[in-house]
């Protein structure tokens, strides 16, 4: 009875759904699958699912971040009243400036009224122009910077793809040999230099030497990045020489570890020609972790690029944010930091999706 | 961009004068320059001194038109044009162009320190507690109405009022309530106390005239050379000429004030890349470094770096020990290491190159002296704090040279540095207070005589008294004194006495008088460095580029 009770129970449990259950959680037979957040939509719709429950995990994060820089600025020493006031500031003269900017209301009533204010597309005035007199909407202040910060990043970014695929696909190719270690070694020197070197060498070579290019990327208002184009070569060069770098060892690495799989060595044994083989098998399932790097480095461009605009002079919205910083003012540091969270966290989620709509694989492990 | 000559091939000197002025603010760059050493131009390191030189030259025929170009490091949305709000430099260049001053500040050697602006005559009464201006016809307002009395009364009443910048010196001497205008052309100003110098203190930049009835600055109405065109505050402003200016239209058709520099090194660059003409206030060792790429001009000045003693703390209130950190200083290494030449040795007597300063008083330097005071005042190792920050170039090497000199007398002096942001506030360690007992502190530009500077920082009730200066009866007896005194020759005598007395026993060691250093393309002409300010305190209507 024992035996036949046990056979009759194993063939009754599938096995197959246990072992998958255990893999992935989510997967397999209705009744295994645990709740979890759009259930049914998970079941029918993985990829949906997936993206509803990271954008929300991601407004979350978003507003996590928000209160924590809100607060940031208030902790910093100095306020905005006092730096904007210099030497003149007394005890009295800073109580009245810092009264009429309110900021003496207590900091979750001012929070709150910010966010409610980013919510609705009101992102106010700068506080330290308020404190001098002058009413200079925020929006105004940064779109310039931000939409310069865009340009930089696009035309980096449209030349950095092409060119660290092709370099860490050559490099893996070539492992070990005369090519590789050309290319590899060159990226990391130039990982290995600080930005603002690369920007100073590149200004000796190109303009203390050359006298080819600008060594000032400025833009006046009323101008745009392409009014004069010429001027971005160096700044785009920088960027170029720090990202290429870090991105085709990266890209060297995921290509040569899927050429060293099982289905590329079949392909090429069933006699596929070599370029299908690189393109077909290799580079796409290069392609998840390709995804990845490309992701941080349109991060690191847009936001993080601070010193390579301080160098060249470009106003970009980094330099904007450490202005702002400078000064200590409430309302356009959140802003801005703000908006840089919110294209962060957008830029995970988007990099995320790819990577899941390029490894079918995935959409049902979610 | 012009054509330049090279040496074949990149020599390490060119690589690290090119990185001098790429490499940003970074603690780096005054090495780099210091390692560039020499320019093609002088062949010593260290100890020569710059010369002295106005910059451009100003002979020759005007050539009418083009935009001068003025490159200054940015202030950010704080950046204003309203006069009475001015604080910085991006702020002055730009209301001293739009605005004009009843009296405008003069290089030195000119009496008074002073000549005639908006005013064309001061006549004080026998004691000079009371004023009559005299006003200058014909001017107008960029608007067209002509300047009268009433504006003149409007902008000295505001400048009582708690909006004004210009408020805590002001309020010290002027009887506001009873300014008025006698004609069309004349205003009365009685004074709270005489001020023989009166007229110097009405060229403060936040006294620059304002129209009757200002409220607002958005688009700023003045009598200046230049007319409001466009400002983006931390970015850049676009003035265009006034044709109708009563000095005469100026050559520059426009003006752009571009303070979108986040560092001077930016610049630099941006002079040698035809970018911008001229970058005023800029850091010795890059001038230095530079010197033999672009016109650098070189002017005394009234501003000071100084370590300041406040004489009403211990271990100050002992006058020994005041004489001697006095003594213990060799101001000579100062001018050579910190500024690189371009200051002179400091005499505690504050207001070089203005009127009645005292030339002939010098300071000592004797170390052996200094540890025998010390001795005899029961402080042979004193250990204290001294606070500074890197506001300018040259406060903090100011800081750190001061300790090591000290430390050879037995003084031990721990530097503190703080962020410039916090290096003014009235939170503990609070600016000018008795909870910064030594600390290091700067003047770069001074109402243009002694008598507003004692105003602003030598008496009891002064506003920025960051030595605790005046506080025992009697100390200010001299100062108001001579501060009244309308004879010169002996207002000569007395603020001689006065600077006498600072030297023996103020609190003020100053380090070095600093000079005014801008840097300029070759194309400027007519624009000088004077020991007015920057830029000849930022006058531009009488320049033209070749």
């Amino acid at each position: 009875m024992g035996e036949e009770d046990a056979r009759r129970a194993v063939a009754a449990a599938p096995a197959p759904a246990l072992a998958a259950a255990a893999a992935n959680p989510g997967a397999g037979l209705s009744g295994d699958r645990p709740r979890r957040a759009f259930g049914d939509l998970a079941g029918r719709r993985p990829v949906l699912a997936f993206l509803l429950r990271r954008v929300g995990a991601g407004l979350g994060t978003l507003l996590v971040v928000s209160l924590l820089l809100y607060v940031a600025v208030q902790v910093l020493p100095g306020d905005v009243a006092q730096i904007v006031l210099g030497r003149t500031a007394t005890p009295e003269r800073v109580a009245a400036l810092r009264a009429s900017l309110h900021l003496n209301q207590p900091l979750p009533a001012r929070y709150l009224a910010w966010l409610t204010g980013m919510l609705t597309g009101h992102l106010g005035d700068s506080t330290a122009a308020l404190a001098q007199g002058n009413t200079v909407p925020v929006w105004q202040a940064i779109h310039g910077p931000l939409g310069n910060s865009l340009v930089l990043a696009g035309i980096t970014m449209v030349i950095f793809i092409p060119v660290c695929v092709v370099l860490g696909t050559l490099a893996a190719l070539r492992a070990g040999r005369a090519a590789d270690h050309v290319i590899s070694l060159s990226a990391l020197s130039v990982s290995a230099l600080p930005e603002f070197l690369v920007g100073t060498l590149l200004i000796v070579v190109f303009f203390t030497e050359l006298n080819l290019l600008s060594p000032i990327a400025s833009i006046s208002p009323g101008q745009t990045p392409f009014s004069d184009p010429a001027h971005l070569v160096l700044p785009v060069l920088t960027l170029l020489g720090i990202s290429t770098a870090f991105g085709t060892r990266l890209l060297r690495a995921s290509v040569a570890e899927s050429l060293r799989e099982d289905f590329v060595a079949m392909a090429r044994l069933n006699g596929l020609s070599e370029s299908r083989v690189i393109w077909r098998y290799a580079l796409r399932n290069a392609l998840g972790p390709s995804i990845q790097v490309i992701a941080q480095m349109i991060q690191y461009l847009v936001g993080g690029i601070i010193i390579t605009e301080s160098v060249f002079n470009y106003p970009g919205i980094g330099t904007a944010l450490v202005q702002a910083v400078l000064v200590r003012d409430p309302q356009e540091v959140s802003v801005i930091a703000a908006i840089l969270a919110a294209f962060y966290i957008g830029i995970n989620i988007l990099a995320d999706l790819a990577v899941v709509l390029v490894v079918p694989r995935l959409r049902t492990r979610l | 961009m012009g054509a330049r000559n090279k040496d074949g091939g990149l020599s390490r000197r060119q690589l690290l004068a090119g990185g001098a002025v790429g490499a940003a603010a970074f603690a780096g760059a005054p090495l780099l320059a210091a390692c560039a050493g020499s320019t093609p131009k002088s062949g010593g390191a260290g100890a020569s001194t710059p010369p002295l030189n106005p910059g451009p030259q100003s002979a020759g025929t005007p050539v009418k038109g083009g935009t001068l170009r003025v490159g200054l490091v940015t202030n950010g949305n704080a950046e204003t044009l309203d006069v009475q709000k001015a604080i910085n430099t991006p702020d002055y260049c730009r209301t001293d162009s739009l605005f004009d001053p009843l009296f405008f500040q003069a290089p030195s050697g000119t009496p008074g320190g002073v000549y005639p602006g908006l005013a064309v005559a001061a006549e004080p009464n026998a004691d000079a507690t009371s004023w009559v201006l005299h006003l200058r016809d014909g001017v107008t307002w960029h608007d067209g109405k002509p300047l009268t009395a009433d504006d003149v009364v409007f902008t000295i009443r505001s400048w009582g009022s708690a909006a004004s910048y210009f408020q805590p010196l002001a309020s010290s001497i002027i009887d506001f309530k009873n300014v008025r205008k006698l004609s069309a052309r004349t205003v009365q100003v009685p004074l709270v106390r005489g001020v023989a110098e009166f007229p110097s203190i009405t060229s403060w930049y936040n006294g620059y005239v304002i129209q009757d009835g200002t409220t607002n600055f958005g688009k700023p109405v003045g009598t200046g050379p230049f007319k409001f065109g466009s400002f983006t505050p931390g970015t850049s402003s676009t003035f265009t000429a006034n044709p109708d200016y009563w000095k005469g239209r100026p050559n520059f058709d426009a003006l752009v004030v571009n303070s979108s520099f986040t560092d001077d090194p930016s610049r630099l660059n941006a002079i040698l890349s035809g970018d911008i003409d001229t970058a005023p206030g800029v850091p010795q060792a890059l001038a230095k470094a530079n010197s033999g790429r672009m016109v650098i001009g070189n002017a005394a000045g009234p501003g000071f770096i100084a370590v300041c003693m406040r004489i009403n703390e211990a271990p100050f209130s002992d006058l020994r020990v005041r004489q001697a950190f006095k003594l213990l200083i060799d101001r000579q290494a100062f001018v050579d290491n910190v500024f690189d030449g371009y200051a002179t040795p400091g005499n505690d007597c504050i207001g070089s190159t203005l009127q009645y300063w005292a030339s002939d008083i010098k300071a000592t330097y004797d170390p052996q002296k200094a540890k025998s005071l010390l001795k005899a005042a029961g402080h042979e190792s004193l250990s204290l704090e001294l606070l500074t920050s890197p506001v300018v170039p040259g406060m903090v090497e100011s800081g750190t040279l001061y300790a090591s000199q000290a430390k050879a007398v037995g003084v031990t002096a721990n530097i503190r540095q703080l962020s410039p942001s916090v290096y003014y506030s009235t939170a503990s360690p609070g600016y000018a207070t008795g909870q910064r007992p030594l600390s290091v502190n700067y003047w770069n530009v001074l109402p243009p005589s002694l008598s507003g500077f004692y105003l602003e920082a030598l008496n009891a009730h002064a506003p920025f008294n960051e030595t605790a200066w005046g506080l025992a009866a009697g100390q200010d007896k001299l100062f108001y004194d001579a501060l009244a005194e309308t004879d010169p020759a002996k207002a000569g005598d007395k603020w001689h006495a006065v600077q006498e007395m600072q030297a023996a026993q103020g609190g003020y060691i100053t380090v070095a008088n600093v000079n005014y250093v801008d840097a300029y393309s070759s194309k400027v002409r007519g624009i000088q460095t004077t020991s007015a300010g920057d830029l000849n305190n930022f006058t531009f209507r009488s320049g033209w580029l070749a």
